[in-house]
């Protein structure tokens, strides 16, 4: 495989041995036409733009991916099928896909947090003193104009500002809640701070380490950890262990910058999903019907809740890090809360350097025979050293700067607003009237907020490289005195590399 | 309720959905795992310096999220070529505006007539086959998958999926074989 982690055919596991024992049906080795076929590959020298691509799927559905739990959170009657709040709701809590932090609980008690032990209580109401700093949320690429929607039929929930506005202003009813904040419809904003430091100082980096993790051997290694069967395969551009069927223990690990691994175990999943799926693949007909991929793969629902108890669910997760070899005194876990009908539990880790959440987890399905689903990250953690950062000044300069902005949306969206985003969007009643036609030499309406920013807060964020590498560089969270809050890489621009890869 | 739920759960105007973060953290590894495959399938299947691969990209990968419960764990990749050929098929009817009736319920994915080729023979004979055993072929040939993974594209069985692959690959060579002669003709004439 290439750096690029792109598969080529003569990688693929139906070439190794004992895989597809037959080889490929007709594969005659003097079959001209294959090999012409095959050489005209017109991807071959194309290159992903991870990261770009990433923002533009968060775009989508970043929020829906990020936003932590809506109908849990969402207070009676507040969930009218396919109206323009639930919609917005959606976009309560916007943290982007470099945030990785899907629990944020807001007990900042300074730097030299630490790591929670595996059986100790993920103690966020703030007298623990044992939280560490969240982590930073970057906006994960260019701000997307006008993804007006998707092959999926969903409405560009995250799409940004701009596309936003032109939304917002028609078909929907203003209300004179104070707490709305303009650039809320205008999708412009300029930032100045108020009462920030000016000092500029310096931060620790940090980066992962994958060249041992992401192998051949490193697949054989977790596999033999967690107990699944089998010699690693390349399989679809990342090394898998067991059953391809899905119908016992399997591990895949991703060639990338973390090391990336996911391991399911059909036995211990309440859902029994896989088989499900597996049974439904061998009953489509061979020149059957194309269709959708929703026609068949319908897991059947799980009844009964869980009655694994936090304390047994955290440790499944601590003794499977422990297990491959991670040690989770380097993590805070979190235990979501027992849902009705909900056979698992569910288990987060969150990776903590210096005291501050990295943005980078682990996490665990836990049913009552075990894990059942199991993701995470082997690479190593790598101190790179001190970098100079900006003041918390100089930071709210960059979010005007096109260079390091990415939206006037904020990555957190205080309470204030939430609540009044929701009471603004109204549905209509009454027939209203077409809007006053512009008159000759009228200004054009460009309306651009002012945002004041009080409060800065310096932390870790995960950054994926445009060559696949992962590092965890300082990152401010900027906040309003409402409590939204948007954020900015804090590194000084002399440790940065501008280069723009060649396309 | 224990302590540690109480814990957890201080936060109370936003409680957590670690389930739903589990989910993120699932397809962030489906993402770091399959993205750049799905890109590739899509360059594959426009034409010569589209840019909409990576926006089409986005919307398969988008998909996979919010029908996270349809996709088989384990067999993550197939599914999403699955579903970047309905994408696909989906994008070729909205630019070209054809009618819904006539579209047809094999997604050809796979034009021709705009493929990415520049070998002009490879291009002429992918134009002589079906478009079943194009999609298949090409599978095969740039995603290099075969076997189960092909079965779960297109959503048959294994026995079905190697037969399909025969027979494309048959037909294959007869297009192959007659391009050839075709083309020594012409090249005399």
């Amino acid at each position: 495989m290439n750096d690029d982690g792109r598969t080529t055919p003569d990688e693929v596991p139906g070439e190794v041995p004992g895989e597809e024992p037959d080889g490929l049906p007709g594969d005659a080795p003097d079959d001209a036409a294959f090999a012409r076929l095959r050489a005209a590959d017109p991807a071959a020298d194309t290159r992903t733009r991870t990261g770009i691509l990433r923002a533009k799927v968060d775009a989508q559905v970043g929020d829906e991916l990020r936003a932590g739990a809506l109908s849990d959170g969402a207070p009676a009657g507040d969930e009218r099928p396919g109206d323009e709040l639930a919609r917005r709701r959606t976009r309560r809590r916007r943290t982007p896909w470099l945030a990785a932090a899907g629990v944020v609980a807001f007990a900042v008690v300074g730097a030299g947090g630490y790591a929670l032990g595996s059986g100790s209580g993920a103690a966020a109401d703030g007298d623990g003193g044992a939280t560490a700093e969240p982590a930073v949320a970057l906006h994960g690429g260019p701000q997307g104009g006008g993804q007006e929607e998707s092959a999926g039929g969903a409405a560009a929930d995250g799409a940004m500002g701009a596309a936003e506005s032109g939304a917002a202003s028609g078909d929907m009813a203003l209300s004179s809640d104070v707490a709305y904040p303009s650039w809320y419809s205008s999708g412009r904003a300029v930032f100045h701070a108020s009462g920030l430091s000016t000092e500029d100082g310096t931060a620790r980096g940090y980066a992962f380490d994958a060249t041992d993790a992401a192998t051949r051997a490193g697949a054989a290694r977790v596999a033999e950890a967690l107990g699944v069967e089998g010699e690693p395969r390349w399989d679809y551009g990342s090394w898998s262990v067991g059953p391809r069927d899905g119908r016992g223990p399997t591990v895949w690990l991703s060639v990338d910058g973390s090391a990336t691994f996911g391991f399911s175990d059909p036995a211990a999943d309440p859902w029994q999903c896989a088989d499900a799926a597996a049974g439904v693949a061998e009953d489509g007909a061979e020149d059957g019907a194309e269709d959708a991929p929703d026609d068949g793969v319908e897991c059947p629902d799980a009844t009964g809740t869980s009655t694994v108890s936090d304390r047994e669910a955290r440790r499944a997760l601590s003794d499977a890090m422990e297990q491959v070899g991670v040690d989770p005194e380097g993590y805070e876990l979190e235990v979501g809360e027992v849902a009705e009908d909900d056979p698992s539990r569910w288990v987060t880790a969150y990776q903590v350097v210096d005291g501050s959440r990295t943005g980078a987890q682990w996490s665990a399905t836990v049913g009552e025979a075990g894990i059942a689903w199991l993701d995470g990250f082997l690479a190593s953690t790598t101190d790179l050293g001190t970098y100079p950062v900006i003041s918390a000044a100089d930071a709210v300069e960059r979010l005007g700067d096109p260079r390091f902005s990415g939206s006037v949306w904020p990555v957190v969206f205080a309470e204030s607003t939430e609540a009044a985003l929701e009471e603004h969007y109204e549905e209509p009643t009454d027939p209203t009237p077409p809007p006053t036609p512009p008159s000759a030499g009228d200004p054009v309406d460009w309306p651009v907020s002012d945002v004041e920013i009080t409060s800065a807060r310096l932390g870790l964020a995960q950054q994926y490289q445009d060559d696949g590498t992962v590092v965890m560089v300082p990152a401010y969270e900027l906040s309003d005195a409402a409590g939204n809050a948007w954020s900015v890489v804090a590194v000084a621009d002399e440790a940065m590399d501008f280069t723009a890869p060649p396309r | 309720m224990s302590p540690d739920d109480l814990a957890v759960h201080d936060d109370a105007h936003d409680p957590p959905d670690t389930g739903r973060a589990a989910d993120a953290a699932w397809f962030d590894a489906l993402f770091a795992a399959h993205a750049t495959a799905v890109h590739r399938y899509l360059v594959r299947r426009l034409p010569a310096g589209a840019a909409d691969a990576e926006d089409l990209a986005a919307d398969v990968l988008a998909t996979a999220w919010r029908r996270r419960a349809d996709v088989p764990r384990g067999a993550e990749l197939p599914w999403l070529y699955r579903t970047a050929g309905f994408v696909l098929a989906n994008h070729r009817r909205k630019a070209r505006a054809t009618p819904v009736a006539v579209v047809p319920e094999v997604p050809d994915d796979v034009d021709p007539a705009t493929l990415a080729v520049d070998d002009d023979r490879v291009r002429a004979v992918l134009g002589r086959l079906s478009p079943r055993d194009r999609r298949i072929l090409l599978l095969v040939a740039w995603e290099g998958i075969d076997g189960e993974g092909l079965a779960q594209v297109l959503g048959v069985s294994r026995g079905g999926a190697d037969a399909a692959l025969s027979r494309a690959r048959a037909r294959l060579r007869a297009a192959w074989d007659g391009q050839e002669e075709t083309g020594a003709q012409a090249g005399a004439g």
